[in-house]
Parts: structure tokens; sequence; C-alpha cells
């Protein structure tokens, strides 16, 4: 592994893989000298073949690749959401691990628009970056409720980005993280925790050497667009709040989140054209091949889907992980059947 | 249904009968049927005081360009005369149809590009059936064997001559050439194709003729100025009438100049005869018709919304209206058959329409555009006949509507391919998605080839060289800034006898085809559509021109739809190797020649690598198109020519080509006149215009929101002057349809005075290269309001007229500026004055001069 380079890595299941394609492609743009990964959560249904030539990313690695306890009754306790988020962790520790200096995780639905220097900057000075859903305080009350509420529910920071450096804190985070991602990365806000992001509070203060980026170009996304108006000038930059965007996060873009950039975009054309362009491009990259609603682990052997309720159960009860150590199976002696789904 | 403002309303059903019952009231037993024309002129043009601030260097400018085409037309006519008619009549051939009876009809037949319509056939058997023997004599360029055939079965004898001196020419030359001028003849006719019809019985407007005896007849009267006859129809009657005519006929002055033949043949015949002493009169007089006039509230009514400034002062209503309709008419000297072509029809049966007023509309005749509903219910000539013979006319140079062109930009170009939504987001919404929806549109299957050119036939068209050029579409095909200056380069070459050889793209595309592809090219020669060749075939004609030294200059107006590797080595087989390269708009920096990014704002032309391209529905291909743009350039070293400084400077900024020199050819520019235009009157509204097509990167939307927001201020009317195509009209706009043509490019510009438009409000979204609307709305004396980042938009007033205009930076500030009282200070601190809009030849004006001034010409320099 080339330590020297900046690895940078994203975790998505095929349904996808064109999201995960448009990051890969407008990354590369950017920055081609960085080692892109993806991190496989799925696996690929009969004749289809994910061809490494064709696709923008230096390496694909499977989730059965990295070093996961368990594995199976492990990712049956996850929806898929869960699952490509709780692969972070040990897919970060497992690149320091292989040699890589500085880590940077992107989620799958972000695009780049300008290079990312500074975070490569600023990981000689700080062991971990992380990006704040908002830099300032709302004041329409909507506002608050919808973006300071929600934060709080959700976490302070965005966990679509972490940048994190090989340093001795840089891997006691990445190790505290996968640990905490292997056993609760769930979506349970009553509970105070939503899948990564609600850890990551913690981490101003369990890890001084945390840093927070406060260029309002990274992460912009519909949680703080009433902040960052874009544009776009005559030298071809996109600026978000005046300064160049880095990177733009589609949240949920064929649903409620587009809906929600919609609202914020009025008549704002550049906002319309960054979405008309991440449209085409999702349109353009879609994988063929690929069923409908496809997950490699959101079905069982008889290919009835998995209601969340049985992961549910299946991650709270002990006895029921030793009695079904293969719960994807299907038939008589079943996780599947004992839960009612024969 | 016709229907003429508020005053009256005229039903298509009425016509017939209306005219009808007028046309035999008008010819009664003991009526001479005729009016002879009157003794003095009694019309004077309205002339405008002489503007006093007029500058003497531009007064001595416009008189040095009209004295410089006066001699141009003067050196014409020496050459013409010292030729004679015989060197202008080529092809003789005798008819078919029997030499029976003592009449005699001069047919005098044109066409642009060839052909003889069905309804000059019609025409043609009508004046046979009247009991004329016709010499048909045809100025078209070619006329097919078959159609020629067809006249001959109608006709004694068919003349093919070269064109001089309109029909004047045709029927001078005639009768200078063959015998029949020898003949003593009871009558003769002199007619033309200028005319749509009959659409009404010929019969009794002969027979009216017949029955006042002898002498010249004509249909109408014409009082501009002097009292005449129009010659689209003349009759002479009597041996010695129609002696006197053959001879005025036989010694007249032709010219090239069409305003000198209406003074000395027109106008000259019919002051010759009556100088003999001979009856002139015409069917119809102006006195009758200004009678009708001003007899009729509904034709009151259609007269003043064709000519909006009619009276000095609004016409007052009930018994003083018809009066001081009669006064205001006095400073009109109106054309008959175009300013009253609805009332002749509707009262008088007149059985004919004027061509020019269907096509070119010059009196913006509101009735005009829709022809149709003109024409009578069992009309002789069906309108169906009457189309096919339009469309011969316009053929090839038939205008398709902006919104099947397929390049978007500034005025140098037609519009872009969505259609506008209504005014607001909607409308770049709409647009936006048009682009991106466009990149999965299908494509249309190339056009089939239909020709091999031969390196033999365009030789023998060469003349005096050739030149090769190549555009993006067809210029004569299409409408729009590109296609006229391609138009007046071709036409300004032809008058030095040089062809002119067009190559556009056989399926016009946005951007550069893929160099694989198997490439057809529409091909036309001196404006005449060869058909759809392939690269091989051109390849190999243009290889044996090169090589015999025929091509002499080579000229790229646009590479959109081409592969530019084709059309180097096009160039290259023809031996042109510094061929000219124009800047119409900035299409060798991106597909987007307007750099339209996502067809809706301005971008700049950033770097291909920017994050801008990268979003942009253009982007993709970008890095790719400048990269074959930079070979082109770097194999082929052009000479560029750009339209404006802001177009090379700009384009010298982002391009970064190899070039071998530059040189800036405003494809027109503007002169001052003395004629200084009426100040409006204190009650009138301020007419406020968009011009040209209603598409959204030309301002359309904002202009509409404009509209819409001062719908209800009393100060303000809205027009829009141009093609009535593209978005939806709002309520609160009028259209008045213009279209500019080659021959009729300064058709804007005198709408615009005609209109009376007061404001000219420019918002173009891209940068202007050279943007016409400006020059146009300058031209007619209207002051404008444009947005202050448009390119050449700005420069273009402050360098012509800096007090006609003003910029305004955004539109919360246009929606100021006409709620405030500025706008109306600015128009009374700056008299309104017309301007000449002067159109220049383009390449070919610009090789020329490169000519006289000695340098070696490029044209044919080898490096």
């Amino acid at each position: 592994m080339s330590e020297a380079r900046i690895h940078c890595f994203t975790s998505a299941s095929l349904a996808y893989l064109d999201r995960a394609r448009v990051l890969g492609e407008s990354l590369r743009r950017h920055h081609p000298d960085w080692v892109l990964w993806l991190c496989l959560v799925d696996q690929a249904p009969s004749g289809f073949r994910l061809d490494l030539t064709k696709e923008p990313f230096d390496h694909v690695l499977p989730i059965d690749a990295l070093d996961i306890p368990d594995l199976r009754r492990w990712m049956f306790g996850h929806d898929v959401v869960e699952l490509c988020t709780a692969v972070k962790g040990p897919m970060l520790l497992h690149l320091l691990s292989a040699g890589a200096r500085k880590v940077v995780y992107l989620d799958p639905d972000i695009a780049v628009f300008g290079r990312l220097d500074e975070i490569e900057a600023r990981l000689d000075e700080s062991d971990l970056l992380l990006t704040p859903h908002l830099l300032a305080p709302e004041t329409a009350r909507d506002a608050i409720l919808d973006n300071e509420v929600g934060a709080m529910k959700h976490g302070i920071f965005n966990l679509g980005f972490i940048a994190v450096a090989a340093s001795a804190e840089g891997r006691r985070f990445a190790h505290w993280w996968r640990d905490r991602l292997l056993e609760f990365c769930i979506d349970d806000v009553p509970s105070g925790i939503f899948t990564d992001q609600r850890w990551c509070d913690h981490v101003p203060v369990f890890f001084p050497g945390a840093d927070v980026l406060r260029d309002p170009g990274y992460n912009v996304a519909s949680w703080n667009l009433t902040h960052r108006p874009l544009s776009i000038g005559p030298d071809g930059v996109i600026r978000a709040a005046g300064q160049p965007l880095r990177f733009f996060h589609f949240t949920k873009f064929n649903g409620v989140g587009r809906r929600m950039l919609e609202r914020h975009a009025g008549t704002d054309t550049a906002l319309h054209e960054l979405m008309a362009w991440y449209a085409n491009s999702l349109a353009a990259q879609a994988p063929v091949g690929i069923p409908p609603d496809w997950w490699a682990f959101g079905r069982y052997a008889d290919d009835q889907s998995i209601p969340r309720a049985h992961r549910r159960q299946y991650r709270a009860d002990p006895q029921l992980r030793e009695r079904f150590p293969n719960p994807f199976e299907a038939g008589g002696r079943s996780l599947a059947a004992h839960l009612g789904q024969d | 249904m016709i229907q003429f403002g508020p005053t009256g309303a005229f039903r298509k059903a009425d016509v017939t009968s209306r005219a009808t019952d007028h046309a035999e009231r008008a010819f009664l037993p003991g009526d001479p049927g005729v009016t002879r024309i009157s003794d003095q002129p009694f019309r004077r043009q309205r002339i405008r005081p002489l503007e006093p601030a007029w500058a003497a260097a531009e007064k001595a400018r416009a008189t040095a360009i009209l004295a410089l085409r006066a001699c141009h037309t003067l050196l014409l006519d020496a050459r013409e005369r010292r030729s004679g008619p015989q060197a202008r009549v080529g092809q003789i051939t005798q008819g078919e149809a029997p030499p029976a009876g003592r009449s005699l009809a001069l047919y005098a037949h044109f066409t642009p590009h060839g052909g003889v319509s069905e309804m000059v056939l019609w025409q043609l058997r009508e004046y046979a059936r009247l009991g004329f023997r016709i010499i048909f004599i045809s100025a078209a360029p070619s006329i097919d064997r078959s159609a020629w055939e067809e006249v001959r079965r109608v006709t004694e004898l068919v003349l093919h001559r070269r064109n001089y001196g309109l029909d004047f020419g045709a029927w001078s030359d005639t009768l200078n050439t063959v015998g029949h001028s020898a003949e003593p003849w009871d009558e003769l006719l002199l007619v033309n194709d200028s005319v749509l019809g009959p659409i009404h019985p010929l019969d009794m407007t002969i027979e009216r003729m017949r029955a006042a005896g002898e002498g010249l007849f004509g249909m109408t009267e014409s009082v501009q100025h002097a009292p005449h006859l129009q010659s689209y129809f003349l009759l002479a009657r009597g041996v010695a009438a129609t002696a006197d005519t053959i001879s005025f006929l036989r010694t007249v002055r032709l010219s090239a100049s069409k305003h000198r033949l209406i003074q000395s043949c027109e106008i000259g015949l019919s002051r010759h005869m009556r100088a003999l002493g001979h009856q002139v009169a015409a069917l119809w007089s102006y006195a009758e018709m200004e009678r009708a006039i001003v007899a009729s509230e509904a034709e009151t009514a259609a007269l003043e919304a064709m000519l909006p400034g009619l009276a000095k002062q609004p016409l007052p209503a009930g018994p003083a209206r018809p009066l001081a309709m009669r006064r205001a008419l006095l400073d009109f000297p109106l054309n008959p058959v175009h300013h009253f072509a609805g009332l002749l029809l509707r009262q008088f049966a007149f059985p004919f329409l004027k061509t020019e007023l269907v096509l070119r509309n010059p009196a913006r005749s509101p009735e005009a555009v829709d022809w149709r509903e003109l024409i009578p219910s069992g009309s002789p000539v069906p309108p169906r006949l009457i189309a096919d013979h339009l469309l011969l006319q316009q053929q090839p140079l038939r205008r398709r509507e902006p919104s099947l062109v397929l390049l978007g930009n500034g005025d140098m170009a037609g519009s872009s391919s969505a259609p506008d939504a209504p005014a607001g987001s909607a409308a770049w919404r709409r647009r936006l998605e048009a682009a991106w929806a466009r990149r999965h549109a299908p494509e249309a299957d190339p056009a089939p080839v239909t020709m091999a050119p031969s390196a033999t036939l365009l030789k023998r068209a060469a003349r005096g060289g050739l030149v090769l050029a190549f555009s993006h579409d067809d210029y004569a095909d299409n409408c729009g800034g590109v296609q006229n200056v391609i138009g007046a380069e071709q036409r300004s070459f032809a008058a030095e006898g040089m062809g002119y050889l067009h190559l556009a793209p056989a399926r016009p595309r946005e951007g550069l085809v893929d160099p694989a592809d198997d490439a057809h090219f529409l091909v036309r020669l001196d404006g005449v559509a060869l058909g759809v060749a392939r690269l091989p075939d051109l390849l190999a004609a243009l290889g044996q021109l090169g090589q015999q030294g025929v091509v002499t200059a080579g000229i790229v107006h646009h590479l959109a739809g081409h592969a530019p590797e084709h059309v180097l080595a096009l160039l290259q087989a023809a031996d042109i190797r510094q061929p000219l390269f124009w800047l119409h708009d900035f299409g060798t920096l991106c597909q987007s020649s307007a750099l339209l990014r996502n067809d809706i704002a301005f971008c700049g032309a950033p770097p291909a690598s920017s994050a801008a391209c990268m979003v942009c529905v253009h982007g993709a291909a970008r890095a790719q198109h400048l990269a074959r743009m930079r070979d082109f350039f770097s194999a082929a070293r052009p000479t560029v020519l750009a339209p404006s400084h802001f177009a090379l400077d700009f384009w010298k900024r982002h391009g970064d080509y190899a070039h071998a020199e530059v040189a800036v050819v405003p494809p027109a520019r503007l002169v001052a006149t003395p004629i200084r235009l009426g100040m409006r009157k204190p009650d009138r509204r301020l007419r406020v215009a968009h011009l040209g097509t209603r598409d959204f990167h030309k301002g359309w939307q904002v202009f509409m929101a404009l509209a819409q927001r001062f719908a209800d201020d009393p100060r303000y009317e809205f027009l829009q002057l141009g093609l009535p195509n593209g978005a939806p009209l709002p309520q609160q706009l009028r259209s008045i349809p213009v279209r500019v043509q080659p021959d009729r490019r300064e058709a804007m510009a005198d709408a615009v005075a005609d209109q009376q438009i007061d404001i000219v409000v420019n918002w173009s979204l891209c940068q202007e290269t050279f943007s016409f609307t400006v020059h146009e709305a300058l031209a007619g004396g209207a002051f404008v309001v444009a947005r202050a980042e448009a390119g050449n938009v700005w420069p273009a007033i402050t360098a012509n007229a800096p007090d006609r205009g003003i910029a305004v930076e955004d539109e919360t500030q246009l929606e100021t500026l006409f709620a405030g009282d500025r706008l109306q200070e600015l128009l009374g601190a700056s008299p309104p004055i017309r301007r000449l809009l002067l159109t220049s030849g383009a390449s070919a004006e610009w090789l020329l001069a490169r000519r006289s001034e000695g340098l070696p010409s490029r044209m044919k320099q080898h490096v």
C-alpha cells in the first residue's frame, strides 16, 4: 500500500453503486492521485459482475474481507443503512493497519466539486477531522426545529465525512469507533443512538487532537443550505456562502432529500443545476443487471424479505443468536420459521 | 374571420359579394370604367426637419456612402449599356401557341432560384384565353425541361435572359431582340409574375379597359413621386398607343437601381404617354381608393392598424372623423397594392395580391399575415396554387422557424431548442430539464445522399474563382444573424463574378461530430441547393479544383455539426492554406456556442476542468471539443475575423488557438441621418418593445415579466417585433410580425421606426458578439435599455448613440427604472433620429478590401 497517498473509501450496497460511482468519478476529477476504495456491503446477483477496470475505484473490498467476528450473525442484526455505516469503523482500521497514513471517508451520496487539499494539510496537524451539520445558529423557528433539534437527535457532526490520520490518537480513535460500531450502530434515536453519528458527539472530549472543519464549502447539504447559498462564477468555481464548494451531500436524493433541496432551492439556479447534473449522473451510472431493491443480505434464503423486527429481535436476544448461527437460512428449522415467516 | 380594430369587422363571406357588387356598380353603361390619372402630384412625402445637431462628419460619411452606391450603379449600368440587350438574352425558343390576333402580351418572369409555378402557368393560360399572343421572358437562373415545355405549350415565344432592369428590362430587351416590335399591334399587355392570383376573374378587368378606348391603362394609380400607373399590369390599346409604348420601351434607359427604374420607366412611361397625348387611366384611381377608405370606419380602422402614426392627432369620433382622416392621408403617398390591398380585394374585385406584400410585407399589414383570409371563396386560382408559388419564390431561401435552429446563441445565430415557458423561474427550469433530456433524444437519420459533385460542374460555376464556405446549417433554409451574413457574403461574391460553394452538415448538431462518422453535406452553389453529398465525393471534386487553382478562398463560419478534421481535409484538398475563420459566436470554446451553462446562464468559458463545466450538460464533451479545435487551428492557422472587438478580445482571452492574423469586421454599421423622428404625443403611451424571437436567452422571459409587472401602468405599452412564434404571447403584449431576410436586412429597423417604438429592452443573457437587435433598435430611433454585461451590446450603444441608451445591472434595477420617472427624462433629453443600418458583404468585403489595399491576398496564399 502506498502510504504517502490519501486513501479514501466509501461503503455501499449494489443498490447504491450509482451513487458510489458518481462519488468516485467526481473525486477522480479533482484528485486523480488519491487511492479510492469501495467497501461492498453486498453480494452480486447471478449474472452481474463488477468490472473493476471500468469502475472509478482502485479497490473493491467485500465486507467479508474485513476482520469482523461472527460476520453473518453480526450482519443480520442490521438493516442496509446500519450495516453500510457499521463497516466504516472496521474499514478505517483495515486501511490504517495496512499502512495508510491518511484516510478519508465519504458517503456514497456525496459528490466532490473541488480539491480537498485542506483536508490533507490539516491531517498533518490534527488526528481527525469532522464536519458539523451546522456552523451557525438558526434564527427561524422552523429551521431551529428542523436543523438544530435535528442535529441534537442525530448528532452534531455529519459522518458523511471523516478524515483520520495514522497518528497514535488517530489509531486510538479508529479502534474505539470500530468497537462502538460493531456493537452499537443502529438507528434508535429514542435510545440516543443514531448509527455512527451520535457516537462522534464524544469525539471533541475523548480525542483532543480532533478538529472541526468550519469551511462552509465542505459537506453542504439540505440541513445547512439556508446559510450556504450556492453560486457559480465565471471562473468556473461553484461557491457555497462565498467559499469554493468542496463537496455536496445529496442525502436521500431519490426521496425526501430531493424535496428538501428543492424547498431550499427556490429560484436558485445553481442548486437546480447541481440537482439536474446529479440526477442525470445517477441515471448514467446506474448498474445494469441489478434487480430493483437488490440487497443480498436483505432476504432469507427463500427470497423472502427480512422484516426489521426480525433483525431487532435477533440482535436483542442472545438465545436466538445462539440457536440460529445462520439466521439467513429458510426452512423448517430456520430463524424465519421460528419468527413466523414460513 | 377578418377583423379590424374596434370600429369595424369584415367577414370572409362578405368579401366576394361586396366586391362583386362594387365592381358591377363601377361598370355601368356610359360609365368610362377607368379614371385618368391626376394632373398634379398632390402628395408629398412627410419630411422631418433636419436635425440641427447632426454632425458634419457623419453627414459626410452618409453622403460618401450614398455616392459610392451611386457610382457602383453607374458602373454597372455603363457595362450593361456597352454589352446591350443581345448579350443579356440567352436562349430563345419557339412556343407552340399559334400566332393569331393582334394582341401581344409580354410576361416577365423571375424566381430567384428557378422553376415555373403552376400559378404562373395558370396566368399564362388565362391571358391566352383572353386573346393574347404571349412572349414569356424568364430571368430565373434555371428552368427545368418539363416546366419549359409547359410554358411553350401556351406561349408563342420563350426567352431566357440575364436579369437586369427588372420587368422593364425584360420587356425592353425582348422588344429589342425579337421581330415582334416591328408589327402593328392593337393591344400590348405588359405583365409580370409579381402578383398572386387572379383571385377574381380577369374578364371584367380586361373588358373595362377595352371599353375605355385607346391609350395606356393600368389597374391602380400610384401618387408616389408623381401620379403614374403601377406596372404589374399595363395594357396599351390602339395602334398608336401601342407603337408609342413599344418605342418607349425600346429606347428607355435601364438601370440596376430600382429607384431609377421607377423614376425613368414606371413613372416615365405614364409621363411619356401623357405627353404624347394618349389617354393614361387606371381602373382604380388613388382618389377613389382614398375616398373608399375615408367613407368606411372599418377601412379607416384597418389602415390605422397598419399605420399607427397615421394622424398627428388622434382621429376624432363622429362626423369630423372622415375629414380628419382625409387630412391625415394628405401626408402619405401610400402604395395602393400594399396599403389598400384589403380594400381593393373587398370592395373593388381587384384580381391580384402583390407577392411582395405576402412575402415581405413592407407595409406591415396585419391582413397580409393571414393572406389566405383575403382570398375569396371561388377564387379562380385556389390558395393551394398560390402557396405553392410562394414556396417556389422562397426556395431555397425558405425560412424555417428559429425554434428548429439548433444553435443557441446571441444575435449571430438562431435560438436554442427548448420551447420557452412563461415568465419567472419556470422558464429556466423547463430549459434546464430540456437541456439534459436532449442528451438522450435519438438522433435523426442523416439526409440520404442525392448527388456526387463533379469538379466540372463546380468549375463551370466558378467563373472568376470559387469560394468554399462552411457553416453549421443551410443558411438559405434557416433564419438568423449568421445565416443573413452568409447570404450577404454569397451575393457579394456573386457580384464580383465569384462562385460560392457552401457546405453544411446534412444533420445539424450542437457540437462536433466524430471524424469516423460517414459525413453527409448539404451542398449549395451560388445559393442553389444541389443536394446531399458524401465526404469522399467532395474530397475528390475539390481535389481536382485545387489542382487547377480554381478555389480562391476558404471560409469557415461555424464548425458545429462538422468534424473539424473533415473541414480541414476539404480545405486542404481545395488547396486553401489560410482560410478565414469567423467568430460569429463562441462555438470554438464550447459546443454551447452562446456559452450558456446548462442552457440557462452565461458561463464565461471557464477551464474545462472546472466545477461549472462538471455540472453543465455541455461540460462532458468540452475538453475534447477544445482539443480538436486546437488541432484544427494549429493545422489551418486561419485568419480570424470577429464581428466586434469584444468578441475578438474575449476569444483571445479564452481561446489560445494558433492563427495567422486577426481582424474585426462588423457585419453592419450605423450611420446617422438627418431624419429626425417626431416627438411622441404627450397622451400616447411609451411603446416598449422586445426585438426578435421570443427566446429565453434573448431575455424574453425578463421582458414578459416586465410587461406583466407594468400591465396596468398607463405610461407603457409593450410589444414584440419579430417572428410571431416561440413562447406564448401574454395578453399584455402585442406582436408585430417582422422578418429580417437577406434582401430585407433593414426590416426590423424600419419596423421600429414605423411602429414608433420608444424603448427597446435588450436583455440578452449571453455575451453578444455583435447584436443586430441593438443596431436595429438604434437605427429605428428607439432608446435602448440594455443589460450591462451583455457583450457587445453596451459598446455598440456607446459607440453609436451614447445618449440613446442606458445600461442596467440587474432585473431589480430594470424594474426600478420603469417604476420611476428617469426613463421619461432620458427620452426627453435625447430626441430620436433615424440611422442607416448598412450591412456589409462580410468575408467578401474584407477580402476585396485587402486586395484593393495591394496587400498580398490571403485568399490563395501558400504558406
